[in-house]
């Protein structure tokens, strides 16, 4: 199933493999690719329009681990290991949550990602203000606010974003 | 012009939350995929590669064991893996420049950043497919060529002269598409 090396450039510095390809060889057909690939993307949007239906469902068991890793954390004082489980709970729904239908959802987790990431004082982080990210990301869930056009959801993700800015500015300021 | 058989390819999906494993399944099914397996962390990652050979294996970088990059370079030491030629896609939420380049400096053939559309999964397939790249061996580095585009003007240093330390990164001549 692997390409196979086919053919070894040397240089003093360097190597050249060619590889022989075996997918090329074995997985193109004849066909019109432009029309064969509007088509299976056409049907892989189909398939996650049907897998949708769990999306919501989804979202909640992911906002849940959310609100338990930073209830963790914040009984272990931040240590060193629960801090990060709890970027890694706000880094996967970053991942994810805009795929299942809660883009601000999305942002508030980029904006907790970067608070615990880019503090250059970990004992400093701001407990209320984690707390307001993980809260509001559950309250988008509880509401069903999904999708871009949801005003307060917008207005709710850019104030986060706006006073983690803040924070990180000052605190890296205190650091220099 | 060509289209994919995907009915042919073979998949490891390699990513800790079951969700995405989901979602990435769904989408490789309705393309045409029959053949795909998954693995939660970087060891069963590796594990299901040495076991099912598969023909691409789509990883994430956050996860237990060991991360999506250490399992790319796993996967392109020739004397740890049976598959260092291995087409590896990564995907990820981490967008920023350093976790691309860490991710080619590791050997990705494709970075693809979370979340994940079926244009953009399609594409990264379909360039693994039609337009494989040669594998550079130096010091430091074994896997696809990082340098995509040849720029014909270009007169600056030979960076593989530069002791096989290969640091120095120019975007313009280094792409990887993001």
């Amino acid at each position: 199933m692997q390409a196979q090396t086919n053919e070894t450039q040397s240089a003093s510095t360097h190597e050249v493999i060619e590889t022989n390809n075996d997918l090329k060889q074995r997985c193109l057909r004849p066909g019109n690719e432009n029309e064969a690939a509007r088509q299976a993307i056409a049907n892989a949007e189909q398939a996650m329009d049907e897998l949708s239906v769990n999306f919501d469902d989804w979202m909640a068991t992911e906002s849940i681990q959310l609100a338990k890793a930073r209830d963790i954390a914040k009984s272990s004082e931040f240590a060193k290991k629960e801090l990060l489980e709890l970027f890694q709970a706000a880094h996967n729904m970053k991942g994810q949550a805009t795929t299942l239908g809660y883009p601000f959802a999305d942002e508030i987790c980029s904006s907790l990602c970067r608070l615990i990431d880019a503090s250059p004082d970990k004992s400093r982080l701001p407990v209320e203000l984690l707390d307001q990210h993980v809260d509001a990301v559950r309250a988008l869930v509880i509401e069903g606010a999904k999708g871009t056009d949801n005003p307060k959801a917008s207005v709710l993700a850019k104030r986060l974003c706006d006073v983690t800015n803040e924070f990180l500015t000052h605190e890296t300021a205190s650091a220099a | 012009m060509a289209k994919i058989a995907f009915d042919e390819l073979r998949f490891v999906i390699a990513d800790d939350n079951a969700h995405m494993r989901r979602i990435t399944r769904t989408l490789l099914r309705a393309f045409g995929c029959r053949e795909i397996y998954e693995a939660e962390d970087g060891a069963s990652g590796l594990e299901a590669v040495e076991a099912y050979s598969p023909d691409i294996l789509l990883t994430d970088i956050t996860m237990p064991i060991f991360d999506g990059i250490e399992l790319t370079r796993m996967i392109r030491n020739p004397e740890g893996c049976r598959h260092p030629f291995l087409p590896i896609i990564v995907l990820s939420a981490y967008s920023e420049k350093k976790h691309v380049i860490a991710a080619r400096d590791a050997g990705a053939t494709e970075f693809l950043c979370k979340p994940v559309s079926a244009t953009a999964l399609y594409r990264r397939i379909q360039n693994v497919v039609a337009n494989p790249r040669d594998f550079i061996r130096t010091k430091s580095y074994f896997g696809p060529d990082r340098r995509r585009y040849v720029n014909s003007n270009y007169s600056g240093v030979e960076r593989r002269l530069n002791d096989g330390t290969e640091n120095i990164i120019d975007p313009q001549q280094v792409q990887l598409e993001a």
